[in-house]
């Protein structure tokens, strides 16, 4: 049982406990900080959200956040993005009025097309070490209407629904990783891949 | 492809779980996790709870029943209910533990309310609760509160149709608890594009099928009848695992 510091970053806008259940189920400690010193003190960080990107960037301004994730992404200790916090790892999103993200992966939130919801359980297409426990058959529960929009090698997963095909659905690099589907809400699968990508991530 | 849903929906009555039977009739059935624990172990695909008394008693919303709920590793979604009166109610229901809120009485008394919480929650964890009526053949919407039926208004079906809330919950109030009732005329009222939920009256796995065969339908809400037999949610879903539904 891994006694790692996981730290939920509470700005307000996020559904914490669900996963601060999920984690200390898994045996991990957790804590949820909010200021700078917190922040760097734990040994790796998820970036919740639900909500709306320009509400979220402003909440992560105003409480000075967004600095402590930049340290802390610089630090290159792991980073997990979920679903509005992986958005915000992104440049820009065009949600509601055009606004700058925090930068740490190169690629703009754009609105599904068709002004399409994505609500529900659905199936994403791994590729790398997770196609190796879960087969496409294996769905997660997804709750949002943008999505990061990204060319890269270290898309790892993709979801598709009516309007747009292979949009980013699991994003890997180095100590940075974003899923747009929420885990800790997708019940056995959700934990095994967090359990999977958490051991990945901190070498446990 | 995405899968529709099977929804338990939670009734509850002075932080109490109940059955409901049209709108108007409760006989208590126990603590809501007790139910909740068995949604989750029988594999549900949603979890809606909805505090009934709280809008009419000016409680607010029940706060601490969601952080229970929080508290038990619940990983299944979960929706509330009930007593959401402003854009910081629903912030701290979200923060309390549920994914998405579900607003009914808030659409009729002060949509612009409601429109802010889009605004700032995102209309994708929006839904709008319509328990709705045919009176003298005409779909009427019925004020839980002030128990009478209004015309469906314009203004809430804007909001529907711009997007401004992600999916609406189509109750036949009239019919709720009630066996093999639900009235799919109901949802006749709402541009096919609309993503409706259908709850109150739906008691059989056939019922079932046959709602999820409605291209607008993404989910159908059971009520206590998910809560007489073991693995109640398996034979609901029946044959549509792994194609319409998930497994």
């Amino acid at each position: 049982m891994s006694r790692k510091n996981i730290g939920i970053v509470n700005y307000g806008a996020g559904n914490i406990n669900s996963l601060k259940n999920t984690l200390q189920n898994l045996g991990y400690k957790v804590s949820t900080p909010s200021l700078d010193h917190e922040i760097r003190s734990c040994d790796s960080i998820f970036l919740p959200g639900v909500g709306a990107f320009p509400e979220a960037m402003k909440a992560l301004q105003i409480t000075g956040i967004d600095q402590s994730l930049k340290k802390f992404y610089r630090s290159g200790k792991p980073m997990i993005g979920i679903c509005l916090g992986f958005q915000l790892f992104a440049n820009k999103s065009h949600e509601i009025e055009p606004t700058r993200g925090l930068s740490f992966i190169d690629g703009e939130v754009i609105q599904l097309p068709q002004t399409s919801f994505h609500i529900g359980w659905n199936e994403v297409n791994f590729k790398g070490n997770s196609k190796k426990t879960f087969s496409n058959k294996n769905v997660f529960f997804f709750n949002h209407s943008y999505f990061l929009q990204l060319k890269s090698n270290n898309i790892l997963g993709k979801s598709s629904i009516k309007s747009i095909k292979n949009f980013p659905a699991f994003y890997k690099k180095e100590n940075l990783a974003g899923v747009q589907f929420h885990p800790e809400k997708s019940q056995e699968n959700g934990i095994l891949f967090l359990d999977s990508l958490l051991k990945e991530m901190l070498n446990d | 492809m995405i899968k529709k849903r099977l929804i338990g929906v939670i009734t509850v009555k002075n932080s109490i779980a109940v059955q409901s039977m049209e709108y108007s009739h409760y006989l208590p059935i126990g603590a809501p996790e007790v139910l909740i624990e068995n949604l989750e172990r029988w594999g549900v695909d949603e979890i809606i709870v909805l505090s009934i008394d709280r809008s009419q008693s000016k409680l607010g919303p029940d706060l601490k029943l969601i952080s229970r709920i929080a508290s038990m590793g619940l990983t299944t979604p979960l929706s509330y209910g009930g007593g959401i009166r402003s854009l910081e109610d629903a912030v701290s229901v979200i923060q309390s533990g549920a994914e998405r809120v579900v607003l009914d009485s808030l659409l009729i008394k002060d949509l612009n309310q409601a429109l802010q919480i889009s605004r700032v929650i995102g209309a994708q964890a929006l839904i709008a609760s319509m328990p709705l009526a045919f009176i003298k053949n005409k779909l009427m919407h019925f004020d839980y509160i002030k128990k009478s039926h209004l015309q469906v208004s314009d203004h809430i079906l804007d909001a529907i149709n711009s997007r401004k809330i992600s999916e609406v919950m189509i109750i036949d109030h009239k019919n709720e608890g009630l066996k093999s009732s639900f009235q799919e005329e109901l949802l006749n009222h709402f541009a096919k594009k609309c993503n409706l939920i259908a709850f109150g009256g739906v008691s059989t796995p056939k019922q079932v099928k046959k709602l999820m065969g409605i291209g607008s339908i993404v989910g159908v809400g059971v009520g206590n009848f998910l809560n007489y037999k073991e693995h109640s949610v398996d034979l609901f879903k029946g044959n549509l695992k792994g194609s319409v539904l998930r497994s």
